[in-house]
């Protein structure tokens, strides 16, 4: 082999090795490959995934969640309070394919998830919603610190749903709620999830 | 000996390999989550279905379109469907078993399914005297009333799925029109 076509080797090795190189560089960790497909909206706006309808109707804070709604066997306290602060988010739910599940709500505020509730009544938006095509209006509840909502985040907080637990590659809402100059009260009363009626 | 003969094995590998890729991606369909592997029977109006030991025929169905709470206690933009399957035992050794009944639709693209509603009489609706609200087979004759909560127009386009966990095969039920 001449010296000519051996420099002509030797550059396209490097080249090849550059190629490689960047292609390994840019390409996605596993974690990216299949991490979800985030649907951002504001409220009181439908904000549209594969599985579900959302749209957040506002919120409130409280001291205490009036739950007497619920009567079971296993829970019978009527009022739920706490050394913190309940949020309250009112949302609009419809499933779009089947039944979902709601049970991993998140209200995100700055960078931390905070879990819904399921201490509410029955049928609530925590829990399996509706059918295809049926809205269920409802509330999620979260406590969090009050320390949080005084901070500038709370502006920015967001509401997390994902109709599954293990959400790779699937649809989450992430509906952006603000929290900022909500005054508290001292109780609210939470009642049970309906079928919102349309204004027809 | 000429390049194409040096290379003859790599530009058949490529030859053969690409167009494979290709193939698998772009060639066969992702089968969706809700996607089933079971044959779907198909029943018109007035047909009868043998399955699991008994007969199954769809005798009656109707929509009721929502009014709103304050009128027929039906939310508006909603309908009930009802449909009532008569099931009689045939052969000599009908099963003991359940099924399980859903109310289907693929006028959108997508196979969307309703579950039956249990609580009828928050909507206004009652059940007939002799009509069971429940599939559970014991060698007997019964009907079986099933409810369903739909968006307005479901109706047109849907059907009644009949699951028998015995079987490998959905039949499918149209409604009266």
């Amino acid at each position: 082999m001449s010296v000519r076509r051996r420099i002509q080797a030797g550059l396209a090795c490097v080249a090849m090795l550059g190629i490689a190189a960047f292609a390994i560089g840019t390409a996605p960790t596993s974690e990216q490959l299949t991490e979800p497909f985030y649907v951002s909206g504001a409220s009181n706006e439908p904000v549209e995934t594969r599985t579900l309808t959302v749209e957040v109707q506002g919120a409130r804070l409280t001291r205490a969640l009036d739950v007497s709604e619920r009567q079971t066997l296993t829970f019978s306290l009527d009022v739920l309070d706490t050394e913190q602060t309940w949020v309250i988010v009112d949302a609009v739910v419809e499933a779009r394919v089947a039944n979902i599940s709601l049970d991993n709500t998140r209200l995100r505020i700055g960078g931390v998830e905070y879990r819904a509730t399921d201490y509410l009544p029955p049928p609530a938006l925590v829990g399996t919603v509706g059918d295809p095509g049926i809205p269920i209006a409802g509330s999620f509840a979260f406590e969090v610190p009050t320390a949080v909502l005084d901070l500038d985040v709370a502006a920015d907080a967001e509401l997390v749903l994902r109709s599954i637990l293990s959400s790779q590659l699937d649809d989450i809402a992430v509906v952006a709620v603000d929290l900022s100059g909500l005054s508290v009260s001292d109780l609210e009363v939470i009642g049970s999830a309906e079928i919102a009626e349309s204004r027809e | 000996m000429s390049w194409l003969t040096r290379n003859r094995i790599s530009l058949i590998v490529i030859a053969v390999c690409v167009p494979s890729l290709i193939g698998v991606l772009f060639g066969f369909e992702v089968p969706s989550r809700n996607s089933k592997s079971t044959d779907v029977v198909e029943i018109s109006v007035g047909d009868t279905a043998e399955a699991d030991g008994y007969s199954w025929k769809l005798t009656e169905s109707v929509e009721i379109a929502g009014k709103g709470r304050a009128v027929n206690d039906i939310p508006l933009g909603t309908s009930l469907v009802a449909a009532i399957l008569t099931v009689t035992p045939v052969g000599a050794s009908p099963g003991d078993s359940t099924c399980d009944v859903l109310l289907s639709s693929r006028s959108s693209g997508i196979e969307l399914e309703w579950r039956t509603v249990s609580d009828v009489a928050s909507f206004g609706y009652a059940r007939l005297a002799d009509s069971a609200s429940y599939c559970s087979l014991d060698g007997q004759p019964f009907s079986l009333e099933v409810v369903f909560l739909t968006p307005s127009g479901t109706y047109d386009a849907a059907t009644v799925d009949l699951d028998l966990g015995e079987s490998d095969s959905v039949y499918r039920f149209d409604l009266k029109h």
